[in-house]
């Protein structure tokens, strides 16, 4: 049971991420790694401001996750959208967005240097044993802000006037172009949006783990297999993904040895790909996805 | 002096590698973030065949080179019916649970140490050591297959690889049979990184997994981007812009960890900037048109 409650944990962090993939795939077609990017920014910015200036925790925790929010929308601004003007596809601007991954995980790694740190220094939180288990404070707020922001973000798509137009864009881009509605703007929400999902995901993290600069990667790739595995598009599919991702990894731990943990979720979402590229949610059909 | 031979070896090593992407991602339109998974299989391969089973180079290089080039083909072959993202996607999803293969598995692999302790390879009984030596038995056999990954543009083949790029369904409806075609590039391109792998390893003297991750790979499709996918000679450009420009950085007063961190995101910026403002690559081919 215990491993339950931490594979629900860590998986949770990984839905979070792997929504704003989604959120992201859904509107603008493509895989936008720079997300691993703004979860270091959000991380670091949060330790940054933690240890060098006075002001309260839960500011420097909102600047962290604002900071994050910014940087995927100034992408979007100034990378991708020029890039798709040019008529440039999903695999040009996926591999884009790696790049920029990679830079700004190693611009972190030279600056704050590669080991693992914890923003919130020694503190320690509350421990709560209900019926044998141990969930600690940190835990239970990783799963409770978690779940309660995928809940918002799946509430959203039914609000007028931004989820509609953002579930318009994502169904038909050309047509919602044609329609004369705001592209530019869904796809800005979007990137915004997700760099704040993104961003306190990498908060939510550091409250019960240590962040490190390759964890910008590493979470990253989780996240993605969680995507890919939830379906790629339902937000809802996503969370089950992310969820299975912890689970599987922390159970793989605990059967096989912790030199397997990401080998199996990884291994996974090659067999999963191969055997069924349309994706295990099935939300897309066979036909668009073959081509 | 010797630094300047070393980096020319890996130049020489590096551009194959390229070449070899070069034939599936410039011709057959493969994107593929895994190659330098076919370089581990090269390198793991001759390292294994060498010290576990006492092969000689004569038979481990060439060994080692066939299963890079059938398992390459195999998974072309499981892959060909994907469409260009999703294809992306499986060699990314290849290229983790290799690297993560080589680490959980020490038994083979040696772990996240590798294998070292190579021996040199000898030529009519000299014993080739240092990078000048190794130059010298390395450029006439990696010339020949680069000739021949370059050259297969121009042939039938080639051209057959470039309609798959241009466009599938046409292609099909002209009779070719587009699977095979792509297993087929992916082959040509995994035996040429199998082949670079094994010199890397030979001429390194060890293995190590971290050597061939993601990160590694990106690096290969980086040389390819720059250089130009799709024209023949642009892995040598891309192989020189990616290996000695980050020479420069080390005129500047950096720790060995600040230098390897920046070069990285050196790497990072170099992929950024040319996706952004010159995604024909230095040579320059209409190659963009086919990830539309």
């Amino acid at each position: 049971m215990q491993l339950f409650v931490d594979g629900i944990v860590s998986g949770t962090v990984c839905a979070l991420v792997g929504c704003s993939f989604a959120l992201l795939y859904r509107v603008a077609g493509f895989f936008n790694f720079s997300f691993g990017a703004s979860y270091l920014v959000a991380g670091y910015t949060l330790l940054w401001t933690k240890s060098h200036t006075l002001i309260p925790d839960w500011l420097a925790a909102v600047l962290g996750i604002v900071a994050a929010g910014s940087l995927t929308l100034v992408l979007e601004i100034w990378l991708f959208r020029p890039m798709r003007r040019i008529g440039m596809g999903p695999v040009a601007l996926f591999i884009a967005s790696l790049g920029f991954l990679f830079f700004v995980a190693h611009i972190v790694g030279a600056v704050f240097g590669d080991y693992p740190v914890r923003p919130w220094g020694t503190w320690q939180p509350v421990t709560f044993f209900p019926i044998g288990l141990r969930v600690t404070t940190g835990q239970l707020t990783i799963v409770v802000l978690g779940l309660v922001q995928v809940i918002l973000l799946i509430g959203m798509e039914r609000i007028r006037p931004i989820g509609v137009l953002l579930r318009a864009v994502a169904d038909d881009s050309d047509l919602a172009t044609d329609l004369g509605l705001p592209v530019n703007k869904a796809l800005n929400v979007a990137s915004l949006l997700g760099g704040f999902l993104a961003g306190s995901a990498a908060v939510l993290f550091t409250l019960e783990f240590q962040l490190r600069p390759s964890d910008g990667q590493s979470m990253l790739f989780l996240a993605f297999a969680a995507t890919v595995l939830g379906g790629r598009l339902s937000f809802l599919g996503v969370l089950i993904g992310g969820l299975m991702v912890g689970m599987i990894r922390n159970y793989g731990v605990f059967y096989f040895g912790n030199r397997y943990e990401d080998l199996i979720v990884y291994g996974l979402l090659l067999a999963a790909l191969l055997v069924r590229p349309a994706g295990v949610g099935g939300y897309q059909s066979v036909t668009a996805s073959l081509r | 002096m010797d630094y300047l031979i070393h980096l020319l070896v890996l130049w020489c090593i590096y551009s194959l590698i390229a070449f070899g992407l070069n034939v599936g991602l410039g011709y057959a339109g493969l994107f593929s973030v895994a190659q330098m998974t076919w370089a581990a299989v090269g390198g793991f391969g001759i390292a294994i065949l060498t010290k576990k089973f006492g092969l000689d180079y004569v038979f481990a290089v060439p060994i080692a080179v066939g299963i890079g080039l059938c398992t390459a083909f195999c998974f072309g072959w499981i892959a060909a019916r994907m469409r260009n993202e999703v294809f992306m996607f499986a060699t990314f999803a290849l290229q983790l649970v290799v690297t993560e293969l080589l680490i959980a598995i020490p038994a083979v692999s040696g772990g996240l140490i590798g294998i070292s302790g190579l021996a040199p390879i000898s030529v009519f009984g000299m014993r080739i050591t240092g990078p000048t030596a190794f130059l010298c038995v390395a450029l006439p056999a990696v010339i020949p297959v680069a000739m021949l990954c370059a050259t297969l543009r121009s042939t039938r083949l080639g051209t057959e690889f470039l309609a798959v790029r241009e466009d599938e369904v046409y292609a099909q409806s002209l009779g070719i049979n587009t699977s095979i075609r792509k297993a087929v590039a992916f082959a040509i391109g995994g035996g040429a990184a199998a082949f670079g792998g094994c010199l890397l390893a030979i001429y390194t003297r060890y293995v190590e997994p971290l050597s061939y991750d993601i990160q590694a790979s990106i690096l290969i499709l980086a040389i390819v981007l720059i250089g130009g996918a799709g024209q023949p000679w642009s892995p040598i450009w891309g192989t020189a812009v990616v290996l000695f420009l980050p020479e420069v950085l080390r005129l500047l007063p950096l720790s060995d960890n600040a230098f390897a961190h920046i070069r990285q995101a050196l790497f990072g910026a170099i992929l950024v900037a040319i996706m952004r403002f010159r995604p024909k690559g230095i040579s320059g081919d209409s190659w963009f048109r086919s990830i539309q």
